[in-house]
């Protein structure tokens, strides 16, 4: 969700915007999995706190 | 970024320090978004209402997870309905008339918990693909991750619904926007 407030080029915005839900999905099933607590498991909005941030993960 | 939202979701600090609004225009063009995002929330309560007082999700598990996701629902309605008033616009309020009309007949017949759940998950995955649909249309670019925290978050809901009906909950690799409600439409 972080780099969809980065993106300018639309391609791109709808690529990482296709993508977000798909792994909020994994999220659901490897949060039943570990038996997390629905309340840690869905919230009212999906926030950014642990995001990877390009400027502390440098690939290049 | 709205105010409002912005107090949701964190975040959008660097798109907050210029305007991004797009004007005037800009902003009418992005209150008629939130107006039929708001819509589609209310359809979602709709649903989940009609269930949770008809007794229909009688597994207390079931019944919990509905009514969180029903709360979920109410929030997001609401910040989208304020977000459109601080954008001069007028809040829209009811259900989606156009969606509507597609889920009343289904919700007029629903007979049991497995039948509800369905009808809960099509919602989902209408609300969820309608979010995604938004990308690349605001004027104000900051709402492209307010409107995909919202969108995150109803993909969750219909992937735990998918798994209640037997479902795959991840049924592709890339979400889409088949099912999207278009902005202005029944609003």
């Amino acid at each position: 969700m972080f780099v969809l407030g980065s993106l300018e080029a639309t391609p791109a915005l709808q690529l990482a915007a296709s993508i977000l839900p798909v792994e909020s999905q994994h999220a659901v099933t490897l949060a039943g999995l570990v038996q997390q607590p629905p309340a840690r498991t869905f919230l009212s909005f999906e926030n950014q706190d642990e995001a990877f941030k390009p400027d502390a993960f440098p690939v290049s | 970024m709205g105010a409002v939202l912005a107090g949701c979701i964190g975040g959008g600090s660097e798109k907050r320090a210029r305007d991004s609004t797009g004007g005037a225009r800009g902003r009418q063009a992005d209150a008629a978004i939130l107006r039929t995002l708001s819509s589609v929330e209310a359809v979602a309560v709709v649903v989940y209402t009609r269930s949770l007082d008809a007794g229909l999700l009688s597994t207390p598990a079931t019944a919990d997870l509905a009514t969180l996701f029903r709360s979920h629902h109410r929030e997001h309605g609401e910040v989208f309905e304020r977000t459109t008033a601080d954008l001069g616009g007028r809040p829209f309020t009811d259900p989606n008339p156009a969606v509507m009309q597609q889920v009343q007949p289904v919700l007029d017949t629903l007979g049991d918990e497995a039948a509800a759940l369905r009808l809960a998950f099509d919602v989902e995955t209408i609300l969820a693909d309608t979010y995604q649909a938004t990308m690349g249309t605001f004027a104000d670019t900051s709402f492209n991750v307010a409107g995909m925290s919202v969108g995150g978050a109803e993909a969750r809901h219909a992937a735990a619904l998918a798994q209640s009906i037997g479902l795959p909950p991840t049924p592709e690799a890339f979400g889409s926007t088949e099912r999207a409600v278009p902005a202005g439409n029944g609003v």
